[in-house]
């Protein structure tokens, strides 16, 4: 579903993700964690076509993202980590400009659920200037969840929402899991990645430190029994760093 | 394109119903309208009225005339290049960046959106330049032809300014999108732009307005600046007894060809956009939050190759700490907030002192120069004590818990901007009293106490006005607050002209002065304590100041 193969991203003299690869299959949930600057928002950036990859290749589906944008983006879901709506247009007309960029309009069917699931649907008529912080968020997810994406990537989606509002977008991510669809979150809620995740990608200073299940990471580093995705991540980033 | 289309329709019909059905915000927009049509008719009764039989220029040499123009066009060619080569033309709303870019539409299609943006910026400068040279000719050449005066039809002169300025947009954006490193070429514009400037400037001054003209009617600046010769050409086609239909084709021409390479381009331009519509969106985050952040956020553009460490240690306890904070933070700008009031001021004293001394035939002209120019020096740094005022107000539930009378925190906010103002009457009167000009003691005295003390009353009472109208984001309350400020600074005129009537009578301006400083000092302090208690009030609710209830006790 989506493959990131040796990519790099550089701005300048600074050198911001170095030779990152890895993959999330089909009907995977897979966790990008790291320290503030590691690179996380970097790398969906460069999967979201946004960033231009100094080199290596982003594949969508099968599409390269950089030779054939259009195409690529069109199998992808991407809420960025702070949404910043259309002022002048309603909750019902993002969700309806985004099904038309998609040309996925017969979704729209699928509205009312979604934004009644993120309590937007009594909002659906408010223009994106009068949301609140959480509510741009969830608008944001909305859009997302609309058109038939077979790659979703999040850059923090959890920051800003309600105890409700995250666990409705957790479940919907888990439905959209067990659907067959990719998902790729960044967050640096160890507990929820460690709780969400199928596997998880530790990034530090723009390099891969670690990749694998949270069992996978506890065996290859020996920790005990009773290490958390926290105490892991904590061993891993300052590894690095010291 | 369809997707396109609906966000741009659904965003103006929005934007409309919401202008419609809040007058505060149709308050701006009948404004505006208002002042374009006013410009525009008086434009029109000009070009009706103009004689139409009298098209030889009587007073204005054609050549002269055409070169002149241009030369303007050049300049504005050039302006519009320099901005599509900073941020201003790819930077995008962030909306678009986070719902259009990440979605699938073609980024031509994207381009193609922006388009009427810069159409939109061609006709505001095309009308702009029209207006301008039709006035100033007008006035040059009363009842005889004037720029834009072409006949028939009227509306070749806007279209091929439009067309022009048009051509340079298109070329600008095709730049911005192909070139990644624009800086350098920036530069390279730049200073290009300015060694051009000098050159006609010297060769001006050694040979003559002759010469220039000769440059600028020169083949190779016509070629190369092609689109602006056109332009030129065609606005004053009335002086020089030609068609200008043939040329505005040309133009029309040239604009459809410049529309291609911006097409057929298939670079990825998104992060630089990325770049651009980020900073431009800081930079007017920082625009809204006072004149010290913005030039922080647009100096933060600018690489610095040594790190330029700030590090004035804390100082002071209560209030008196809150002010070493704003130091702390305004020499974080030394040359703008220190070095360029004192540097103005000196600048201003030289040149009323120059001006006293080299003309004493013609009375007061130096003092003359000094009072207008202190005037508006004047209201740049009230302007500067509001953005530090409204400052304030944002740092409200920050501030709030400290345990500084209100009174206190309004004078430790308002320090740093008197200060500033201080150094600029400072540099005037060290500057003026160097140079051993007339009165020269009454005008240090009137630079070191006088200006500065009713200054200081003056923006105290601002920083009140500023409290009563908190909502910074409501231009209909600034307005209003501006308003409120103006009725509330004429008891204070009225008292300062009755205290002026014993130096009236005795003939005195030493008496005028003296008096009128010690009315500050009383104008302060009772300022101060209004201010102090709005402040105490504004902390309190975060609601508007009533300044009548300030004094009522609290429930």
């Amino acid at each position: 579903m989506l493959q990131v193969l040796n990519l790099t991203k550089r701005f300048g003299t600074k050198t911001a993700v170095e030779d990152l690869s890895f993959t999330v299959e089909s009907g995977e949930i897979v966790g990008l964690l790291g320290p503030n600057g590691a690179g996380k928002t970097t790398t969906i950036r460069c999967v979201a076509s946004l960033l231009q990859p100094s080199s290596g290749a982003i594949l969508l589906n099968g599409h390269d993202v950089s030779a054939n944008p259009v195409a690529a983006k069109r199998a992808l879901a991407f809420v960025p980590e702070v949404p910043n709506p259309y002022e002048m247009l309603t909750v019902m007309e993002h969700l309806r400009f985004v099904a038309a960029a998609y040309r996925m309009e017969e979704e729209l069917v699928h509205a009312e659920e979604i934004l009644t699931r993120l309590d937007l649907w009594d909002k659906r008529n408010e223009l994106g200037a009068s949301l609140s912080k959480g509510m741009r968020q969830k608008l944001a997810c909305a859009c997302a969840f609309i058109h038939r994406a077979q790659v979703f990537c999040f850059d923090e989606p959890l920051i800003g929402l309600d105890p409700k509002g995250m666990r409705e977008l957790k479940g919907m991510m888990v439905e959209r899991r067990s659907q067959g669809n990719a998902i790729l979150i960044s967050t640096h809620m160890l507990d929820t990645a460690e709780r969400l995740c199928d596997r998880v990608i530790i990034l530090n200073k723009g390099q891969l430190v670690a990749q694998g299940t949270v069992v996978e990471l506890k065996e290859r580093l020996s920790s005990s029994a009773d290490s958390s995705l926290e105490d892991m991540f904590l061993e891993l980033t300052e590894d690095v760093t010291g | 394109m369809r997707a396109v289309a609906l966000l741009s329709a659904w965003k103006i019909r929005n934007a409309f119903r919401t202008t419609f059905s809040d007058p505060r915000k149709l308050g701006p927009l009948l404004f505006f309208t208002i002042c374009v049509t006013i410009t525009l008719a008086l434009f029109g009764v000009g070009i009706s009225q103009a004689p139409s039989g009298s098209q030889d220029g009587k007073t204005i040499d054609p050549v002269v005339l055409r070169a002149g123009t241009t030369f303007c066009m050049i300049l504005l060619g050039l302006a519009v290049i320099d901005g599509g080569l900073g941020d201003s033309l790819l930077a995008f709303p962030l909306p678009d960046v986070d719902y259009l870019f990440p979605s699938p539409i073609s980024r031509k299609i994207v381009l193609a959106y922006k388009l009427p943006a810069l159409t939109f910026g061609a006709v505001f400068f095309g009308g702009f330049v029209l207006v301008l040279f039709s006035t100033l000719t007008r006035f040059a050449q009363p009842g005889g032809a004037h720029v834009g005066n072409i006949s028939p039809p009227s509306w070749v002169a806007p279209l091929s300014l439009v067309s022009s300025v048009g051509i340079y947009f298109n070329l600008a954006m095709w730049v911005s999108v192909r070139i990644r490193n624009r800086g350098k070429i920036h530069l390279g514009l730049i200073g290009a732009f300015l060694t051009f400037g000098a050159c006609l400037g010297v060769l001006w001054w050694l040979r003559g307005s002759n010469a220039v003209v000769a440059v600028l009617e020169s083949d190779w600046i016509r070629t190369i600046f092609k689109p602006s010769s056109l332009a030129s050409d065609v606005l004053v086609a009335g002086f020089c007894h030609r068609p200008a239909m043939d040329l505005v084709e040309w133009l029309l021409i040239g604009y459809v060809l410049s529309l291609v390479p911006m097409f057929l381009s298939n670079a990825n331009w998104y992060e630089q956009s990325i770049v651009s519509s980020e900073r431009i969106s800081m930079i007017r985050q920082a625009a809204r939050g006072g004149f010290s952040s913005l030039m922080a956020a647009k100096s933060a553009n600018f690489k610095h190759k040594a790190a330029r460490t700030y590090t004035v240690p804390p100082f002071g306890q209560g209030a008196f700490a809150l002010f070493w904070a704003h130091l702390c933070a305004a020499t974080k700008r030394p040359f703008t907030n220190f070095v360029a009031p004192l540097l103005g001021g000196l600048a201003l004293g030289s040149l009323g002192g120059v001006a006293n001394i080299n003309n004493s035939e013609i009375v007061g002209l130096g003092f003359l120069l000094l009072a207008g120019l202190a005037s508006y020096s004047t209201m740049a740094f009230m302007q500067i004590a509001r953005t530090a005022s409204e400052g304030a107000i944002r740092r409200r539930e920050l501030l709030s818990p400290l345990p500084i009378k209100g009174w206190q925190s309004v004078a430790a906010n308002l320090a740093v901007p008197v200060m500033a103002f201080d150094l600029f009457c400072f540099g005037c009167a060290l500057s003026y009293g160097s140079l051993r000009a007339p009165d020269a003691r009454l005008v240090v005295f009137g630079f070191l106490v006088f200006m500065p003390l009713r200054t200081a009353a003056r923006m105290t009472l601002q920083y009140v006005i500023v409290l009563g109208y908190p909502d910074l984001a409501d231009k209909m309350q600034q307005v209003l607050s501006v308003g409120v400020y103006m009725i509330l600074t004429t008891p204070f005129l009225f008292a300062e002209v009755v205290f002026c009537i014993p130096a009236l009578y005795f003939q005195s301006m030493w008496l005028g002065f003296v008096t009128l400083s010690l009315l500050q000092i009383p104008f302060i302090v009772f300022l101060l304590f209004i201010a102090g208690k709005a402040a105490e009030k504004a902390v309190a609710t975060g609601e508007p100041i009533n300044l009548f209830q300030l004094f009522r006790s609290r429930a």
